[in-house]
């Protein structure tokens, strides 16, 4: 089945090639995986040791290849990195360009996409060039493209990974270290701006396009667009936004190209600027006229993943505020889009789960750092209250929806918000007036509902000052006038939604399960203390009792701890043997296991390596969230998919630590120059249990439920336990047991 | 004793019942253990009042001497259940092996005399034997599975202390102040030694103990035991050389005593089967 839909991708890719930003999917990986994500970290290592570098000991070469072998392949593996994807394919062809004349550097070169808003692109020194999706949203031309490439390149051929590390080794540090190694590195990235110039200009490319590369590394911190936010992209008729909402003043864009760098790892755009137009003037050759070699369409579209990637990155990673403004930005070009209609309603799901926790400014900027239109977005969300983003929420969520009943997604981030309503004892539909603002103002019967709940109004949670109050009640003058309280502009935001029977139906569903859940919370509050101690004890365990008999399992992340931090070589060895373990275990616990992990993708591939990715952004994005909120997953129909491939929707995470401490405290020993029989008996009974308890294990679990998207549960288990296989195999035992058991 | 037994039922069933099922090491809760017990005799070597070196026999029939003993050893083999993920209970039996020095010119006075007395010169180590049996908790942490990992063990035991019985290579002298010293041939010393004689102490353990697996149904363990033991009622050893054939009395009364003090810590080696 899994074959039949990988071809019919591919045909439909090869036939159509245009990306359906109507029905947008995710980057995903593609073709055959490359040596970079199958090798085993420690292999790649001792290959590197074979080769010997300048200036280095052999020790210190270790050293080097394991911080930079571990750093890259977990970046490898984390789930934000796709390969012969749509950007890595288009970015392959520009380096292709670059690199015409020198095919075995060509050849030494892999480049690969990384989901990441950071606007950045860098080279590692196994010739790994990443870009990142907000570097390429962040473009307007492929020659600025090109020019970031060959500054990598030139990272790459001048080994200024190396370099770096052995100028850090052989370095006295002392008080000005950081300045020294901050003119260190600018020197490097004005070297690999100077000898970039020459590959750029031999490949074709415009050099008018080579300064405002810079210009977009300037103000890469902003949204990958400067477009003003009307009121109406809010504000409409079912759901009246006053002006107060929105700012009066423009925020400045505060960026500085002279910035001070003396600090800094890069030299300030005016002096990269500078220099690169004093090599242009003198670098020798003719130049062309290219912008774009590929067509300019091409790069648009490229362009347009990435910024529907910037959407998704945004949701992932919990900053709400900038996906909002990312989603407005793309709505003009792609208003029928659906995918953006999903992100938009998890965007707005997120916020009223955050404002319900009083946690709002965790998704949104700081006042202090706003800049640009995007910061109407910020502003305005802050200024909502706790009901006035509850209505906002539900609007957007229920019009979706509606807008696109068919979809599965939106009908299930619908049901999200509906079960977050049930447990809102906020949230009372009988609050909420029948009528839409604008018939309210209209009509007088309004004026007198709005009398009787004055002092409602006054109840009202505004987050303003007095002054604010009074500046926005008198900036909506229109409405004021005709007798409305404007700060209540919320009251009449549902005014549809609490006539759909559906909704009501659904609502008092949930409210109904809550309530049941209620009772039982109250019931054991009514226990008495040694009564509800019994009852703990009775269903301790009984979270973990969820009767399951399948289950998709992620390999397990180890973290070895020696006296100087991670043991890498150790860890990773042992993710391996306790991948088996687990397998094992589960499967002598009756439990069907599914691993998806770095080894079966050897022989799953792309398929299985997407697999993987879906996952982990799922268990990053869950990460990225305060842990009281369960997001609705970023990648809810491939995890859909996944589901279905599998027959279960039960995924297991595990992270396992070790340390072995026996903190022992020496200086107990001095006693004995004071007691001379302690000495025996600290060496006899002190010194020999604390080394036996010297082990340190901690296994966390995450259950997450990729149908619902909910965590299941989610514990941690501290074991005073040597790091072995069969430990770990057989505290596995034991939670699969308990998972297997009905409760 | 009976208050202890009451005592001891009491608490394991408040343990055992109402708690959530324990899946051991890979749904096996039961074990039987073996293990060997070893330890440095150090506080016995240097503040035991009679010394440590002594003498062994070779070939049956003459002495040589012998040095300090570093290492003594024993073994223990016990049977027990893990209850609970942190709790179980077992019962252990075994055996202490060590010797005995006597020293040398021993007064022993089988025929008590004016102007005489009959001295032991140099005696063979006495072959002493401990006989254990103890019942045990086992306590782990709360993310344990016991019986796997690491545990503590407390334990409420009996001992039983005797001398092994063999043909022990002496000599005797009688020792005479007027007319000097004068050898004569050792008695058997079936006549000397009581084999028969028990001497019964209470003993207490702390012990710590890891258990790691090697397979499916075997641990390796090893740990640390700590104890201390109190002689009971009566049979807490009397010296007295004056009393024929109880001469096990009069060495033991102060060995015993040196023990109970100073033999407290151990090491364990063992292997563990579970089912």
């Amino acid at each position: 089945m899994r074959f039949i839909l990988t071809l019919f991708t591919f045909v439909s890719l090869s036939v159509f090639g245009q990306t359906d930003f109507n029905d947008y999917k995710t980057l995903q990986s593609k073709g055959v995986l490359p040596d970079d994500f199958t090798s085993e970290t420690f292999q790649k290592i001792e290959e590197g040791m074979a080769e010997r570098r300048e200036g280095l000991s052999p020790l210190e070469q270790r050293e080097f290849l394991e911080k930079t072998g571990y750093a890259i392949d977990d970046l490898l593996h984390s789930g934000l990195v796709v390969y012969g994807d749509e950007i890595s394919t288009y970015v392959e062809k520009v380096a292709d360009k670059l690199l015409k004349s020198d095919k075995s550097l060509r050849n030494e070169l892999r480049f690969y996409t990384l989901k990441s808003n950071v606007t950045n692109a860098f080279s590692t020194d196994q010739g790994i060039i990443f870009v990142t999706t907000g570097l390429i949203a962040q473009l307007t031309s492929e020659a600025q493209l090109a020019y970031i490439l060959a500054h990598e390149i030139m990272h790459y051929t001048e080994k200024h990974v190396v370099e770096s590390f052995t100028w850090t080794k052989n370095s006295k540090f002392n008080h000005n270290w950081i300045t020294q190694l901050s003119i260190y590195k600018k020197d490097k990235e004005f070297e690999a701006d100077r000898l970039a110039i020459d590959m750029y200009r031999k490949a074709g490319y415009s050099k008018d396009e080579i300064v405002p590369t810079f210009d977009v590394l300037l103000y890469s911190y902003l949204p990958f667009d400067e477009i003003e936010v009307p009121q109406e992209y809010f504000s409409s008729e079912k759901m009246y936004l006053p002006d107060f909402l929105f700012p009066t003043k423009e925020y400045p864009i505060k960026a500085d190209e002279d910035a001070d760098d003396s600090q800094s790892t890069h030299p300030n755009i005016r002096k990269r600027k500078d220099a690169v137009v004093e090599e242009i003037e003198k670098a020798k050759g003719t130049w062309k006229n290219n912008s774009f070699i590929q067509t300019e369409e091409k790069f648009i579209e490229i362009r347009d993943i990435a910024r529907f990637e910037n959407v998704r990155t945004s949701i992932l990673n919990a900053d709400i505020g900038d996906a909002i403004y990312s989603i407005f930005l793309l709505e003009r070009k792609h208003p029928e889009s659906i995918y953006l209609k999903r992100m938009k309603s998890k965007a707005w799901l997120a916020l009223y789960q955050y404002e319900k926790l009083g946690q709002i400014s965790q998704v949104i900027s700081k006042s202090r750092d706003y800049e640009g239109f995007s910061a109407d977005v910020h502003y305005m969300i802050r200024k909502f209250n706790r009901n006035s983003l509850t209505t906002m929420a539900l609007r957007q969520v229920y019009d979706l929806y509606k807008s696109d009943s068919t979809d599965n997604e939106l009908s299930k981030i619908y049901d999200f918000m509906l079960r977050e309503l049930g447990e809102d004892k906020k949230f009372e539909v009988e609050d909420y007036s029948q009528i839409t603002f604008q018939r309210a103002v209209d009509s007088s019967i309004v004026l007198n509902e709005i009398k009787d709940s004055i002092t409602v109004v006054d109840s009202v949670e505004v987050k303003e000052s007095k002054y604010d109050r009074i500046k926005s009640k008198t900036k909506v003058d229109d409405n004021y006038e005709a007798g409305i309280d404007t700060t209540k502009y919320y009251y009449y935001g549902l005014s549809d939604v609490i006539n759909d029977p559906h909704f009501l139906k659904r609502l008092e569903e949930e409210v109904e399960i809550n309530a049941e859940k209620q009772k039982r919370e109250d019931a054991f509050d009514a226990l008495s203390r040694s009564e509800q101690k019994s009852f703990m004890k009775d269903h301790k365990y009984d979270y973990l009792k969820i009767g399951c008999d399948e289950l998709i399992v992620v390999e397990p992340k180890v973290y070895s701890y020696k006296s100087s931090g991670i043991d890498n070589v150790k860890s990773e060895k042992l993710e391996s043997t306790f991948s088996e373990a687990l397998e094992e275990s589960a499967e002598m616990s009756g439990i069907s296991v599914y691993p998806i992990d770095s080894r079966s993708i050897t022989t799953t591939g792309d398929i299985g390596f997407n697999e993987r990715t879906a996952l982990i952004s799922f268990f990053r994005q869950i990460g990225n969230n305060n842990y009281r909120v369960n997001p609705f997953p970023v990648d809810f129909s491939l995890l859909g998919e996944l589901e279905a491939n599998y027959g279960t929707s039960n995924v297991l995470f595990t992270i396992v630590e070790h340390s072995t401490d026996a903190d022992i405290q020496w200086g107990y020993l001095l006693y004995g120059i004071f007691i001379p029989p302690t000495i025996p008996a600290m060496l006899g009974t002190y010194v020999p249990i604390k080394l036996m308890q010297r082990n340190h294990t901690e296994i966390t679990l995450v259950m997450l439920d990729i149908k619902s998207g909910e965590v299941v549960f989610g514990d941690s288990y501290y074991i005073r336990e040597p790091l072995r296989k069969m430990h770990l195999e057989a505290h596995m035992y034991d939670l699969f047991k308990k998972m297997n058991a009905e409760k | 004793m009976r208050n202890l037994v009451i005592l001891l039922f009491v608490f394991s069933s408040y343990v055992l019942f109402g708690q959530d099922k324990n899946n051991g090491y890979l749904g096996k809760t039961n074990f039987v253990e073996a293990t060997t017990v070893s330890y440095i005799p150090m506080m016995y070597n240097f503040l035991g009042s009679y010394g440590s070196t002594g003498y062994k026999s070779t070939n049956g029939s003459t002495l040589t001497s012998k040095s300090r003993t570093w290492f003594n050893t024993g073994f223990r083999v016990s049977v027990g259940r893990a209850f609970k993920r942190n709790f179980g209970m077992s019962i252990e039996t075994g055996m202490d092996f060590y010797e005995e020095v006597i020293p040398d010119d021993y007064f022993y006075n089988i025929i008590p005399t004016q102007n005489e007395e009959i001295r032991i010169r140099r005696h063979e180590n006495l072959d002493i034997r401990v006989l254990h049996i103890m019942p045990k908790f086992h306590i782990a942490n709360r993310g344990s599975l016991l019986p796997l990992g690491l545990s503590h063990e407390i334990g409420i035991g009996y001992a039983m202390t005797s001398i092994a019985d063999k043909d022990y290579v002496a000599e005797f002298y009688i020792y005479d102040y007027t007319n000097g010293n004068q050898n004569i041939p050792a008695p058997d010393p079936g006549d000397y030694l009581n084999y028969e004689r028990r001497y019964r102490s209470l003993q207490l353990l702390y012990g710590i103990k890891m258990r790691t697996p090697v397979s499916k149904s075997l641990f390796i363990n090893y740990g640390f035991r700590y104890t201390i033991e109190f002689g009971l009622g009566d049979n807490w050893p009397q010296g007295n050389a004056n009393v024929p054939n109880d001469l096990t009395s009069s060495i033991l009364s102060d060995d015993y005593n040196r023990r109970l003090l100073y033999n407290v810590a151990s090491f364990d080696l063992g292997v563990s089967f579970v089912f």
